[in-house]
C-alpha cells in the first residue's frame, strides 16, 4: 500500500516536472543563450581588437578602453555626457509631471477620461509620426517668427538644441501617465478617507498617501532610469540620421551613430562594445547605490 | 409640471457639484494645462492632416490655414513612392504594414504567451528553481546594460539570428520582466483551491492551466497583448538594426524621411505619407478603446 503511494506520487511528480520544464526549458535555454551570452559576447568585443588587412581578431588587452576613455577626455566626446544629464534632468521632470497628471485623473476631476484618451495619443502613434510632424513644422521660418527667429528652429544648433529639449518634455511628460493611473487604481480608498479625517488636503493625499502607495513602481523608475544618466537624450537619429550636429549629440547617439554607419564594421562593434562596458562599470554602483537609498529612505503609507 | 422641477434641480445641483471640482487651484492649473498639452497632440495632428492636402505654394504661404484647394493626389503620390528598397527589391506599403503585423504579431505573441506561463509556473509551482528565475529576472531589471547595440548585432550575426525574422521571434520566448511581475500578481490573486479541485476531478497540469488558470486571467492577457503590440508596431529602431531585410512601416516611413528624390521632396507629400502610417494605429485604438483603457494594477485588473 504504502509502495503503491509511492509509486504514484513519483509518477506524479514526473508529470509535474515534465510539464513545468516543458515550459520553462526554452526560456532558460534563451536566457542563458541569448542574454548571458550577449553579456559575454560584449564583454569579450570590449577586448578584442580587428586587423582589416588579414581578416583576424586579436587580443587587445585595454587599448579600446584607452581609446574610449581618450575620446571621452581629449576627443570633445566630454560635451555628450553633459548632453545625457540635461536629458536627464528632463527625464526626471517628465516622471514628476506624469505622476501629477495621473493623479488629476485618478482623482476624476472634469475631463479626466478625455486628458487620459488624449495622453496616450503619443504611445499609440509611432515616434517617427510624431518626429516628422514636429520636425516639419518647427521648421518652418513662419512658424519660427512666433518667437521672433528667422530661421528654422531646426537649422541652427543652439536653437535646435532648445527644441529638442522642448521635443522630449513634450514626449516624454505623458509617457508614464497610463499606468500610474492604473496603480493609483489599487490605493486602498480606506487609506485615502483616514488622510482626509487626519486633516490632509488633495496635495496632502498626493503626498502621504498616492506617492508612499506607488513607492515600489516609482522606485523601480528611478532604479532602472539611472541609465539615463549617461544615455539619455532626444531621438536625434529619428530627426537628424547619423548627421546630427556635434553638439545636439548625446553618449548613446554617439555610440549609435557610430555603429548605424555601418553596422558589420567590426572595430566599432568593438570600440562601442568598450565604451559600453566602462559606462556600465560606472552606472552600475550608482544603480545599486540607488535602489539602496530608495530601500532605505523611502516613504511609508503609515 | 412637479417632474421638470425635480429634473431641472438634480441638474442644476449635478453642474454645481461638478463646479465644485474646479474649487481646488491644483483643479484648475492642472485643467487649464492638460487642455493645453493635450491640444497640442490634436493640433500636431491636424496640422498635419491639412498640410498633407495642400499643394506646395499653398503649404509656403498659408502655413497654418486650410487648403485652398484639396490635394487628395498627395496621397496618392506618398501610397506609391513610399517604399524601401532592400536587395533591389521594392517593399511598398501593403508589404511594408504586412510587415510591420508579422513582426509586432510575433513578437508579442511569443513573449507574452511564455512571460505569461513562466509567471505562473513561478508563482503556482513554488519551488528553488522558480524562485531563482524569478529573482534573477528581477535582479536583471536592475543591471544597467549600455549601448551594446554593436556587440547584440556581432552575436546576432555569430549565432545566424541576424537579419531572420523568425529565429528572433524563438528568441523572444522568455520572460519580459515588467509584464512576468503583473502576471506574478494575477496568477498570486487566484487562489490555489481552483487547481485542488481539478486535480482532484482528474484534470492534468495542462488542461489545469489551459482551460482554468488561463482563462481566469484572459483580460490582462489581452490587455498586456495590446498594450505590448502597439510598441513593436511603432518599433522602427530594432528592424532597422536587425532586420535589415524586413522594412516596416515605421522603417519605410523613416526612409522616405531621408529620401531626397523629386516625387517625395515635398513636405506635402511626407505629411501625406505620415498619415497613412499612423492612420492603422489610430484605428487599432479606436476599435479597441476599452482594451487599451483598462487598468492594470499590482495587485491584478481593474476595470
Amino acid at each position: 500500500m504504502k509502495n503503491e503511494r509511492a509509486l504514484k506520487n513519483k509518477k506524479t511528480d514526473w508529470k509535474k516536472w515534465g510539464f513545468y520544464f516543458s515550459i520553462m526549458t526554452l526560456p532558460i535555454i534563451n536566457f542563458i543563450g541569448f542574454t548571458c551570452g550577449g553579456l559575454l559576447n560584449t564583454v569579450g568585443l570590449g577586448f578584442f581588437g580587428y586587423d582589416v588587412k588579414t581578416d583576424t581578431t586579436y587580443w587587445n588587452n585595454f587599448a579600446n578602453f584607452i581609446d574610449v576613455f581618450r575620446a571621452l577626455t581629449e576627443g570633445g566626446i566630454a560635451r555628450t555626457f553633459l548632453v545625457s544629464l540635461i536629458y536627464y534632468a528632463i527625464g526626471l521632470i517628465n516622471m514628476a509631471m506624469g505622476y501629477i497628471m495621473a493623479f488629476y485623473i485618478y482623482k476624476k476631476l472634469p475631463w479626466g477620461e478625455f486628458f487620459r484618451i488624449l495622453l496616450f495619443m503619443p504611445s499609440i502613434i509611432t515616434g517617427m509620426v510624431w518626429v516628422s510632424l514636429f520636425k516639419y513644422l518647427v521648421r518652418e521660418p513662419a512658424f519660427a517668427q512666433l518667437f521672433g527667429l528667422e530661421y528654422g528652429l531646426l537649422s541652427m544648433p543652439n536653437t535646435a538644441f532648445y527644441t529638442l529639449m522642448f521635443y522630449t518634455l513634450w514626449m516624454g511628460m505623458c509617457g508614464g501617465v497610463f499606468s500610474s493611473v492604473g496603480f493609483m487604481g489599487g490605493v486602498s480608498p480606506e487609506l485615502v478617507d483616514s488622510c482626509y479625517i487626519d486633516g490632509c488636503n488633495r496635495y496632502g493625499e498626493f503626498i502621504h498617501v498616492i506617492i508612499p502607495a506607488l513607492w515600489p513602481f516609482l522606485s523601480v523608475n528611478l532604479i532602472t532610469g539611472v541609465v539615463g544618466l549617461f544615455m539619455s537624450g532626444p531621438p536625434l537619429f529619428a530627426f537628424f540620421d547619423t548627421s546630427a550636429d556635434r553638439s545636439l549629440w548625446s553618449f548613446d547617439y554617439y555610440l549609435f551613430s557610430m555603429v548605424m554607419k555601418d553596422p558589420s564594421n567590426k572595430p566599432n562593434q568593438m570600440y562601442s562594445a568598450a565604451a559600453s562596458l566602462l559606462v556600465t562599470a560606472v552606472v552600475a554602483p550608482i544603480t545599486f547605490g540607488v535602489k539602496w537609498l530608495c530601500n532605505k529612505y523611502g516613504p511609508n503609507e503609515d | 409640471m412637479e417632474k421638470s422641477v425635480v429634473l431641472r434641480g438634480t441638474g442644476r445641483k449635478r453642474v454645481k457639484k461638478y463646479f465644485a471640482k474646479f474649487k481646488s487651484p491644483f483643479a484648475v492649473i492642472m485643467f487649464l494645462f492638460l487642455l493645453v498639452y493635450a491640444g497640442t497632440f490634436i493640433y500636431t495632428i491636424y496640422w498635419g492632416l491639412i498640410s498633407s492636402l495642400k499643394a506646395p505654394s499653398d503649404y509656403y504661404v498659408n502655413l497654418y490655414g486650410l487648403p485652398k484647394k484639396w490635394e487628395f493626389g498627395n496621397y496618392t503620390l506618398a501610397f506609391s513612392e513610399l517604399y524601401v528598397v532592400v536587395n533591389n527589391m521594392r517593399y511598398y506599403l501593403p508589404q511594408l504594414f504586412f510587415n510591420s503585423f508579422i513582426y509586432a504579431f510575433g513578437n508579442v505573441a511569443t513573449s507574452t504567451v511564455s512571460t505569461c506561463f513562466c509567471a505562473y509556473l513561478c508563482q503556482k509551482y513554488k519551488c528553488k528553481l522558480s524562485s531563482i528565475i524569478y529573482n534573477t529576472y528581477l535582479f536583471m531589471l536592475i543591471i544597467p546594460i549600455v549601448g551594446s547595440v554593436g556587440a547584440n548585432i556581432s552575436f546576432r550575426i555569430a549565432i545566424g539570428i541576424y537579419d531572420n525574422i523568425w529565429l528572433g521571434f524563438i528568441t523572444n520566448i522568455g520572460f519580459n520582466t515588467a509584464p512576468l511581475m503583473i502576471y506574478y500578481a494575477a496568477f498570486a490573486a487566484i487562489p490555489n483551491d481552483y487547481m485542488d479541485a481539478a486535480t482532484v476531478d482528474g484534470a492534468g497540469h495542462w488542461r489545469i492551466l489551459l482551460t482554468i488558470m488561463f482563462p481566469m486571467i484572459k483580460v490582462p492577457f489581452a490587455i498586456m497583448f495590446l498594450t505590448a503590440f502597439m510598441p513593436q508596431w511603432n518599433d522602427y529602431m530594432s528592424p532597422l538594426i536587425y532586420l535589415p531585410s524586413w522594412p516596416t512601416a515605421a522603417v519605410g516611413l523613416y526612409r522616405f524621411q531621408m529620401m531626397s528624390t523629386n516625387a517625395t521632396a515635398s513636405v506635402n507629400v511626407r505629411m501625406a505619407a505620415t498619415m497613412i502610417v499612423c492612420l492603422p494605429c489610430l484605428v487599432l485604438f479606436i476599435v479597441f478603446r476599452k482594451q487599451f483603457m483598462g487598468n492594470i494594477t499590482f495587485g491584478g485588473i481593474k476595470g
